[in-house]
């Protein structure tokens, strides 16, 4: 059998997908945070995570161009071959100061933060206990060390005591990995109580808040903020992606060892820097998240019409209100199907089928946005309710 | 079958809620019983708590078949 033989199977299950595949969406033209034109259609963009709707914002526009022309197109390389730039380190000082934290560490995307980080953390001797719905992302950084790797049961703080319990010695030299908000079924980590036990048995514990920074708490920072849990955990992650409307991650820390994670995270130091216009950009959109809580409000406003309209319509929901709503199917075809009706009829949203969704399951998946308008988000309930799947 | 093996058993149907009839110690978890992963790793976590151990997700990929599973706990139990 040929190194190339494994991937017959993928072509078999592309092939039977064939135009339900959200591979092959093309986004032809982008009209506005909330609008675009697919397929010569205009759609309503309710799958992309762009929570804040900052993607568009004129200080943001301003910001990258001005760092465009006066810094040039990109960095050429790693911040350790090649240099910092002076909007890194500004970056770095401002998500520090923004988060309380004596220091903060910029990585290229969300995914190589949680691989930078996870990798220079765990040695041979250590553990890392991630909960079972967290991020490949995390799963593939735990996997880049020769830590023991470890998993609960999602959200279950019993089942986290139980395995720390269980390791013993080793519990003093293990890393707790969660979510702050999951982003298939829009659920929130019970912050308290995961805190609690870690503290029990001496562990540390990482906290990704890709989805929920400035979703949650009065200033944006997320789960550890609303759940008043900061000075106990030890390390947030994120993505400057989604509410920041850019690209990028970070992490942040209560612990000054992590200044010294540019020497042992090869994630951080093996890959090329984040490009000068988006780290203006991603300035210019942290800066907005804290001087205009208005668009927090607005999405949490956007994220009650979808969540309760498609409640009193029988959907099958996930969990708790979020600004991610996801509609729960048990059969694989029915979700295919309504995926593909959605996009026929003008809204964008996600489609994840098994494994991506819990226990079997699939799911459709919408995000809010603050920038999407009453009328947009009447549509949405329209045009999901015609597909009767409640 | 084996004492382990038939523990799995019973923790399977129990677990997933299904009565799997003809289960036996060669029963791929996978092809045989067209569990997801991820069904699959919810069922690990229940062996993990019936038999007080931690097994390592690194060594949950050469995992197959029940007889498999069964060594892999009888060695985790030790």
């Amino acid at each position: 059998m040929s190194l190339l033989a494994k991937f017959s199977d993928l072509a078999v299950q592309r092939e039977a997908l064939a135009d339900a595949d959200p591979s092959k969406v093309v986004i032809d033209e982008i009209l506005s945070p909330t609008e675009a034109m697919i397929n010569g259609r205009h759609t309503i963009l309710a799958g992309t995570n762009n929570y804040l709707g900052l993607t568009f914002d004129p200080d943001c526009i301003a910001a990258g161009q001005k760092a465009l022309a006066q810094m040039g197109t990109g960095t050429t390389g790693s911040r350790m071959a090649n240099g910092n730039y002076s909007g890194h380190r500004a970056l770095e000082r401002e998500l520090a100061e923004f988060y309380g934290y004596p220091y903060a560490m910029v990585f290229s995307t969300g995914y190589a933060a949680n691989l930078g980080v996870l990798s220079a953390l765990l040695g041979p001797d250590d553990a890392v206990l991630l909960d079972a719905d967290a991020h490949a992302s995390l799963y593939d950084g735990a996997a880049m060390t020769q830590a023991g790797i470890y998993r609960f049961k999602h959200n279950d703080p019993d089942s986290l005591d139980k395995r720390l319990s269980r390791l013993k010695d080793r519990a003093a030299r293990t890393l707790v990995v969660i979510e702050g908000l999951y982003s298939v079924l829009g659920d929130t980590a019970p912050m308290q109580e995961f805190v609690e036990v870690k503290d029990r048995h001496d562990a540390l514990l990482m906290v990704d808040e890709a989805h929920s920074l400035g979703v949650y708490g009065e200033h944006g920072r997320g789960l550890v903020e609303s759940s008043a849990t900061q000075d106990q955990v030890d390390f947030v992650v994120g993505t400057f992606s989604k509410s920041l409307a850019s690209t990028g991650g970070f992490c942040v820390s209560r612990h000054q060892e992590l200044e010294l994670f540019q020497y042992a995270s090869r994630p951080y130091m093996f890959t090329a820097s984040p490009c000068p216009s988006v780290i203006a950009t991603t300035r210019a959109a942290l800066n907005a998240l804290r001087k205009r809580p208005e668009l927090k409000a607005q999405l949490w406003r956007n994220a009650e019409h979808l969540y309760n309209a498609l409640k009193a319509k029988n959907f099958r929901l996930g969990p708790e209100l979020s600004p991610v709503v996801a509609i729960r199917l048990e059969d694989r075809g029915l979700a295919l199907n309504a995926w593909q009706r959605l996009l026929e009829s003008g809204v964008y949203c996600n489609l994840m089928l098994p494994p991506a969704a819990p226990e079997g399951g699939s799911v459709l998946r919408f995000s809010l946005s603050a920038a999407h308008t009453e009328t947009q988000v009447d549509t949405l309930i329209e045009r999901i309710s015609a597909l009767g799947l409640e | 079958m084996n004492e382990t093996e038939s523990q799995l058993c019973q923790l399977l149907r129990s677990a997933l809620d299904k009565e799997f009839p003809d289960l036996t110690a060669a029963t791929d978890l996978v092809d045989d019983l067209a569990l997801e992963s991820i069904q699959v790793m919810d069922f690990i976590a229940e062996v993990e708590d019936h038999f007080d151990i931690l097994i390592e997700v690194d060594r949950l990929a050469s995992i197959r078949t029940l007889a498999e599973l069964a060594r892999l706990v009888d060695e985790e139990v030790g």
